[in-house]
């Protein structure tokens, strides 16, 4: 079996937002202007949480990449009356727009708040809408979106690697936020698979989950040293695959 | 007992439908704002779901809450009328009524509201369980089912237990009618004659019904608060919260009930069976339910607070001291300091006074709901996401507007319909041993009888039961058998009447609806789970608590549609009526008896024996 997951580096995040404008390119987000945002409707399903430790001037900066954290027990999902979020079986927190009628229920089970919904039709300023993605769908207002572990790249290699007749390789998979990401914070792979990187980094001392206390199972785990108003520790060589 | 004195409640019919002009401007201004909410959900559809003021992380907002606050108001009208008949209260007759109208309008208020806050409307039917080419079904692990399937039952349940004991009114109506307005009357009243046997069907069903629709009524508003209490949301995830709404839902209910009583009392003229009595029994329940309200409220907050985890503690500290703690504390004031400060008093209880509290706390009611739904969404676990939540116009608009459309409806159903229940009253006073007619032939226009009326019949009005016993023990002398007569009355009679020994069967079809509905939404639930087996979350595909309590909502569901079935059937309705002789004697209180002799011999002793009438006609 599959079970797709992610580790994130927190000590290596520099907080570009690379893979957050990478994340919208690839995935047809809605920019919805600023006057939407500031009505707490921007759409990103991927965000840099930003905290600051101490005063002006010794500040310190953290960042926290957040995005659907793919529960292995989503509470999202139960509450959609009409299936359209559920469970795949390779572990990933599906969302079948084409279903979904917009009670916006699971938005409010979600701890992370990582579901987002589209309040009117998507609109791109020019030239963006000349970017859209053909693999990806645009959706319609009325309708919840989040992050989908970029399902259509995993789609695209698992096709590849069945027409060639060969196993997937570790790494071969890239969601947007990855491979956009110039300071190697984010890891994807199969937690299934007991040599994947992931998985190794998953099982890192540093490793933690986000709000794990209520038990969702997340398939996203965050790495971070252990005090974070100590300098921050450097990882091994072996926990980031020397990369 | 003073015999001779007039009877005020045989004014009541009459009474009830008169047109007033207050009530023209009282629907203008109603149907104005219906209008508002028309539009301003049209508006809404047109332009998306965003032009409201709702956002991320605060997903729901005012329509949630209206939500929540109209199926809370509903609750007044059908669980308290059924309360008070299943105890048998007699206080309740001039009350059920008006409260069961309440239910229903309220309902479909309500029921709207979760259409009006959905994202694509037009989707609505994917969450029916309809059969479909792609093998679709709707996910009965999910909250909103069961509320679908609760407020389905709930609607019906309400609709058909405001309706049965409508019907012996409708044929008041029509017999004292005439044209248009009689064919009106006519279809609703699906030719009821009021016969013994109707009577025993009709009694038996509306005991079913308001035992039935007590659980339900309860499930209906546990399962709204379940909308919330599965959630992992911080001071959502609250086991108290269903006997809490409900608790909430009777009290808002009483409050929009006791605002309906005065002005009804005021503005139809019916202090007479409005009376200050019933305004203190009812005003003494509204404050065991403030009581209860500020008691669940405590202990909602005491546990939050004394626990202090870090999530639900921050919502509880907004609500008490920051962002939110004006309308919490303005809440706290109407809900339960002022009427504590004004019912437990006797000059508290009477309609003025009792009415100005009851508007404070649909108010402060609706604040209730407010503060349950927006500040545990403003304030996500994940802090950096907090947000804030302002309505827009359309919302506003909205929320007033389905305000004044509830008292449109409510209005045009007093013009169409006897707010006060005419034969309850009417049975309450042979209850006290008070004279029911007060009208006597010389008073009541005779009517022509009808020309295809059987030849050889002998129709006689009597003013009373005990008069129709001395009719009856002379026709069995006569040897005249229970098939050869006929009785009809406008009230159920103690009195036993040849032929129509036996009891209702409608219980047991009650009964066995409630065992078929049960049966049939528990195999849906299963059915359905297994052949689309999507996982959800932790659950496993079927699942038994949502399927345990759908089935519950299947059972409420199949027991007041086989029981309003079952009564209708029963009672051999619906049927064509003909004009009768001397209906307009029934409809004024009369009991009327009609014989059937051909046989001339012993037409002298049959006419001997109705002596007593007041009125006898050969038909």
């Amino acid at each position: 079996m599959t079970r797709w997951g992610m580790v994130i580096d927190t000590d290596r995040c520099t907080g570009c937002e690379a893979c957050v404008v990478a994340c919208h390119e690839e995935n047809n987000i809605a920019t919805v202007g600023a006057e939407e945002a500031a009505r707490d409707r921007a759409n990103h399903w991927l965000r840099i949480e930003r905290y600051y430790e101490g005063e002006f001037p010794d500040v310190k900066v953290r960042f926290s990449p957040v995005l659907c954290q793919q529960c292995g027990e989503a509470p999202c999902e139960p509450v959609c009356p009409v299936y359209a979020t559920y469970h795949t079986d390779e572990g990933l927190n599906a969302m079948v727009y084409s279903r979904c009628v917009g009670t916006r229920f699971c938005a409010n089970n979600c701890p992370y708040t990582v579901r987002f919904f589209n309040w009117f039709d998507p609109e791109w300023d020019a030239p963006l809408e000349r970017q859209l993605n053909p693999d990806v769908s645009v959706r319609t207002a009325g309708v919840m979106e989040k992050c989908t572990f970029c399902v259509q790249r995993i789609q695209d290699k698992q096709r590849g690697a069945k027409a060639e007749e060969r196993p997937l390789e570790d790494g071969e998979i890239q969601p947007a936020c990855a491979s956009a990401c110039a300071a190697n914070v984010i890891t994807f792979g199969d937690l299934d698979d007991p040599e994947s990187k992931v998985t190794r980094l998953a099982h890192s001392r540093r490793a933690t989950h986000l709000l794990h206390e209520l038990g969702t199972e997340p398939a996203v785990t965050y790495l971070r040293g252990e005090d974070w108003d100590a300098p921050a520790e450097r990882p091994s060589p072996e926990e980031t695959g020397g990369g | 007992m003073e015999v001779s004195s007039p009877n005020p409640d045989a004014a009541l019919a009459g009474r009830l439908l008169r047109f007033r002009p207050g009530l023209l401007v009282a629907s203008l201004v109603s149907g104005l704002l219906a209008a508002v909410f028309v539009f301003c959900w049209g508006y809404q559809i047109r332009n998306g779901i965003g032009v409201s003021g709702i956002n991320r992380p605060v997903f729901w907002g005012f329509y949630i809450t209206n939500f929540v606050f109209w199926i809370g108001i509903s609750h007044a009208g059908t669980l308290i009328s059924a309360i008070l008949r299943v105890t048998g209260a007699e206080w309740r007759r001039p009350v059920t009524r008006c409260a069961e109208a309440i239910t229903v309008f309220a309902l479909a208020i309500g029921g709207l509201y979760p259409i009006i806050h959905l994202g694509r409307p037009e989707k609505l039917l994917f969450m029916l369980p309809l059969p479909n080419s792609r093998g679709l079904w709707p996910n009965f692990r999910s909250p909103l089912i069961w509320d679908l399937v609760a407020i389905t039952a709930y609607v019906l349940g309400s609709v058909l237990y405001l309706y049965l004991p409508l019907i012996p009114d409708m044929a008041i109506l029509r017999d004292r009618a005439t044209g248009k307005k009689r064919l009106f009357y006519s279809i609703l009243a699906l030719g009821w004659r009021g016969t013994p046997q109707q009577w025993r069907s009709l009694e038996s069903g509306i005991k079913v019904m308001a035992i039935v629709i007590i659980p339900l009524a309860v499930s209906v508003h546990t399962i709204v608060s379940w909308d919330f209490a599965m959630t992992q949301a911080p001071m959502w995830n609250s086991t108290i919260f269903g006997p809490y709404f409900v608790v909430g839902a009777i009290y808002s209910g009483i409050a929009m009930l006791l605002i309906a009583m005065t002005l009804l009392r005021r503005f139809l003229g019916l202090e007479t069976w409005l009376s200050l009595k019933v305004f203190n029994n009812l005003a003494l329940l509204f404050l065991a339910m403030a009581m209860f309200w500020g008691y669940f409220t405590f202990a909602e907050h005491l546990t939050v607070w004394y626990a202090n985890e870090p999530a639900e503690a921050l919502v509880f500290w907004e609500r008490a001291v920051g962002a939110f703690s004006t309308p919490f504390w303005v809440m706290i004031g109407l809900n339960f300091v002022i009427p504590m400060l004004v019912l437990p008093f006797r000059w508290g209880r009477k309609p003025l006074a009792v009415s100005i509290v009851s508007i404070g706390v649909v108010m402060g009611m609706w604040l209730e709901r407010f503060l349950i739904v927006v500040p545990t969404l403003s304030l996500p676990r994940l802090t950096y996401t907090i947000g804030q939540y302002a309505p827009t116009w359309v919302e506003l608009g909205i929320t007033v507007g389905s305000l004044g459309a509830f008292v449109f409806l409510y209005l045009a159903f007093t013009q169409l319909a006897p707010i006060i229940s005419i034969w309850e009253i009417r049975e309450g006073r042979v209850v006290e041993g008070l004279p029911v007619l007060a009208v006597t032939s010389e008073t009541v226009p005779r009517e022509p009888a009808s020309e295809e009326a059987p030849t050889g019949a002998l129709v006689a009005a009597f003013s009373d039961e005990e008069a129709l016993a001395g009719a009856l023990e002379g026709l069995q002398q006569a040897g005249i058998t229970g098939d050869r007569m006929e009785v009809r009355s406008s009230i159920p009679l103690k009195v036993k009447v040849p032929g129509t020994e036996g009891r209702s069967r409608v219980p047991l079809i009650g009964m066995l609806g409630a065992a078929l509905g049960g049966s049939s939404v528990f195999l849906l639930a299963t059915l359905t789970a297994k052949a689309y087996p999507l996982v959800t979350g932790h659950m496993a595909i079927i699942a038994a608590p949502p399927i345990g309590i759908v089935t519950y909502e299947g059972i409420a569901m199949g027991a007041v549609l086989s029981t309003f079935l079952a009564v209708i059937f029963e009672a051999g309705l619906p049927r064509r009526t003909r004009k009768g002789a001397l209906d307009r004697f029934i409809a004024d209180g009369a009991v009327v008896l009609a014989v059937d002799c051909p046989d001339d011999d012993k037409r002298p002793e049959v006419e001997a024996a109705l002596a007593g009438a007041m009125e006898v006609v050969a038909a």
